[in-house]
């Protein structure tokens, strides 16, 4: 019995095998074809970033005739993206901040303190998830006018520490009603007082989710192109001087891919260090649309 | 009792002066709303120093939500009355026209045909991203080997901004380097050469395209993480009881993955709608060619700061906001109906 199963129980093993082995290959090779997909695009603009003029008519296909380094000196000395880089740097570096412990307060005010009119500031403060920057354009350049501040990295700093905090607010109450009480009533019988306890206790343990909407929030600066071009054309972001390479090099497209691929630096850069971190974050803020 | 009416009593003029500060600012008056900020900040730091004790809770609300009221319910709220405005932008808007604005937007072929592109837009892109977005998420979840690296690159253009990957894709379409025109010459093919990004039909599809490049990782990733909630025992269980492939995932993932399905449609739909810096770089601010690039954003930035458009050469900020405002509405029918089919769809589970 066990001399007549044996052959046969092979022959199907085999065939699982196999058909595994199949399933596999075919998997990756559609993994594959579409992470080409996904990187044609950035390779070709990586590529045209070394081409010299003459390449791009002469030789369209082909790799740099001579990989024209020059490009990015150019760029760098005569384009301003290090200025741009800088000026929206400073923007994020003021706004992300911001909106994270302006986020933070409100949403440890609504998740630990029970009061009359909490699950209605909590509806007050997600009506703002609707509401298109396309819409309150022209209302905000008017209050920055007015304030006096228009025009000034501080007219960009305020105004993005406030656009993204409906949706960090409603990340982290949820989060924060899902931390356990105990150390901080602990530190209440200790007498602490509540900044105190907000401060040493609850930012603490709300920093995975402080990550997560810093890293949304900074690429969301870094890359927005709207705001900054309407709003503060005396404090070009980087995305405004890359919008502008078209006017200042015309058809110098090797200029121009140089431009580009610097301003995309530091971003890919920082997802190769942070990889999870920038996935979890930016497919969390998809759901705010 | 006596506490409430202490409240009252310090909370009163943190909010009179409050409003004072909004009311300078609808009237533009530079100094009225520097003095009525002043007198706010020093209102409502007595009101939080005076219940901190009793209210911890304002001290944590108060102050950010002061900020967040100013510049995101304020303008909000100071955009819908403009759009009741004839009004250049300059000076104050006196010229009060009631809804001609949006009688306007509707009139005009202007706005219908960027709405409609909009929505074939969102159409397209939807389609495709549940095409290749769920067979991905599919195959990612059975963890092949170098899963991690599929995923980062799948998820790169992400975080690409907007408008670089406007110049990348005229690497490939654009008219003078391009490189798809000299690959159909060297495959012998030249016939099939086109003006890519001047041509009424194609270059509304190419636009579609690259909203697909850009965005594919977010569905992947939403429909991953979904995949990746659903219990092993559940498919386990319909596998012995005899259940293929397709029936496994007709009948059992799918049904399990339904909200996913929701979030990533509805944000598909918002993001459509909103979408700016592609539809700019490969039409122009005009939606170039014969406006079948264009978008509503690009007529709320043509009428609001007079890029010449396709017919509008004048600042025209009512019906820019106007215009900001029909599109609040379709974006909001659209969160109503997403938040309407997630709650059937609990039921259903």
């Amino acid at each position: 019995m066990s001399t007549r199963a044996a052959p046969l129980e092979t022959t199907r093993a085999r065939d699982v095998v196999a058909k595994r082995r199949l399933g596999s290959a075919l998997t990756h090779a559609v993994l594959l074809a579409s992470c080409a997909f996904a990187v044609v695009p950035v390779l070709l603009a990586v590529l045209a970033s070394f081409k010299t003029l003459y390449d791009f008519y002469d030789n369209p296909l082909g790799l740099p005739a001579t990989w024209a380094w020059q490009n990015y000196v150019q760029v760098w000395n005569q384009a301003h993206i290090p200025e741009y880089a800088l000026n929206s740097a400073i923007v994020a570096g003021g706004a992300v901040p911001t909106q994270a412990l302006c986020s933070c307060l409100v949403a440890y005010g609504l998740a630990r303190f029970r009061f009359a009119g909490n699950q209605l500031v909590f509806w007050y403060v997600l009506a703002g998830l609707l509401v298109p920057i396309q819409l309150t354009i022209l209302p905000i350049v008017l209050l920055l006018k007015t304030l006096g501040i228009l025009n000034t990295h501080l007219g960009l700093i305020i105004p993005y520490a406030t656009f993204g905090m409906p949706f960090s607010i409603f990340l982290l109450t949820g989060f924060m009603r899902a931390l356990p009480r105990e150390l901080e009533e602990a530190a209440r019988i200790d007498g602490a007082g509540e900044l105190r306890i907000f401060w040493s206790i609850m930012l603490p343990l709300t920093r995975p989710a402080l990550a997560t909407i810093a890293i949304l929030h900074f690429v969301g600066i870094w890359n927005d192109l709207f705001f900054p071009l309407v709003s503060a054309p005396d404090v070009p972001l980087l995305q405004v001087g890359v919008q502008n390479l078209r006017g200042v090099y015309s058809t110098q497209w090797g200029y121009i891919f140089a431009g580009v691929v610097l301003s995309a630096l530091p971003l890919i850069t920082l997802y190769v260090l942070l990889t999870k971190q920038f996935i979890r974050g930016l497919s969390a803020g998809a759901i705010k649309g | 009792m006596r506490g409430r009416g202490r409240l009252a009593l310090l909370a009163t003029p943190a909010l009179l002066s409050y409003l004072a500060v909004l009311g300078a600012i609808n009237q533009r008056d530079r100094p009225a709303a520097m003095t009525a900020l002043g007198v706010c900040v020093v209102a409502t730091a007595l009101l939080l120093i005076a219940t901190y004790r009793t209210r911890p809770y304002l001290t944590f609300l108060v102050p950010p939500l002061m900020l967040y009221t100013l510049f995101m319910i304020y303008p909000a709220v100071a955009a819908f009355r403009y759009s009741l405005y004839d009004w250049s932008g300059f000076g104050e808007p006196v010229e009060f026209v009631g809804l001609q604005n949006y009688r306007d937007i509707f009139r005009d072929a202007e706005y219908p045909n960027a709405l409609w592109n909009n929505v074939q837009l969102f159409l397209a892109v939807f389609v495709l991203q549940n095409l290749f977005g769920l067979p991905l998420a599919w195959l990612l979840d059975r963890r092949p080997r170098f899963f991690e690296l599929y995923r980062a690159i799948l998820f790169l253009p992400v975080i690409i901004s907007l408008i670089a990957t406007g110049y990348m894709w005229q690497m490939i379409f654009g008219a003078n380097i391009g490189i798809l025109n000299p690959l159909f010459d060297l495959v012998g093919q030249p016939e099939w050469r086109k003006d890519w990004l001047a041509d009424d039909f194609l270059t509304s599809k190419i636009v579609w395209l690259v909203h697909h490049w850009q965005h594919l990782g977010i569905p992947l990733i939403l429909y991953l993480a979904g995949l990746q909630a659903i219990p092993d025992d559940l498919e386990d269980a319909a596998r012995i009881d005899g259940a293929n492939h397709w029936q496994l995932f007709r009948h059992v993932t799918f049904p399990l993955l339904a909200p996913v399905f929701t979030v990533v449609t509805t944000t598909t739909f918002i993001g459509m709608i909103r979408t700016f810096d592609i539809p700019l770089l490969i039409g122009g601010p005009g939606g170039a060619p014969n406006g079948t690039t264009d978008v509503v954003t690009l007529v709320i930035y043509r009428a609001a700061f007079g890029v010449g458009g396709l017919a509008r050469t004048i600042f025209e900020q009512g019906y820019a906001v106007a215009a900001g405002v029909v599109m609040f509405g379709v974006l909001l029918i659209a969160v109503a109906l997403q938040t309407v089919l997630l709650r059937r769809r609990e039921v259903e589970l």
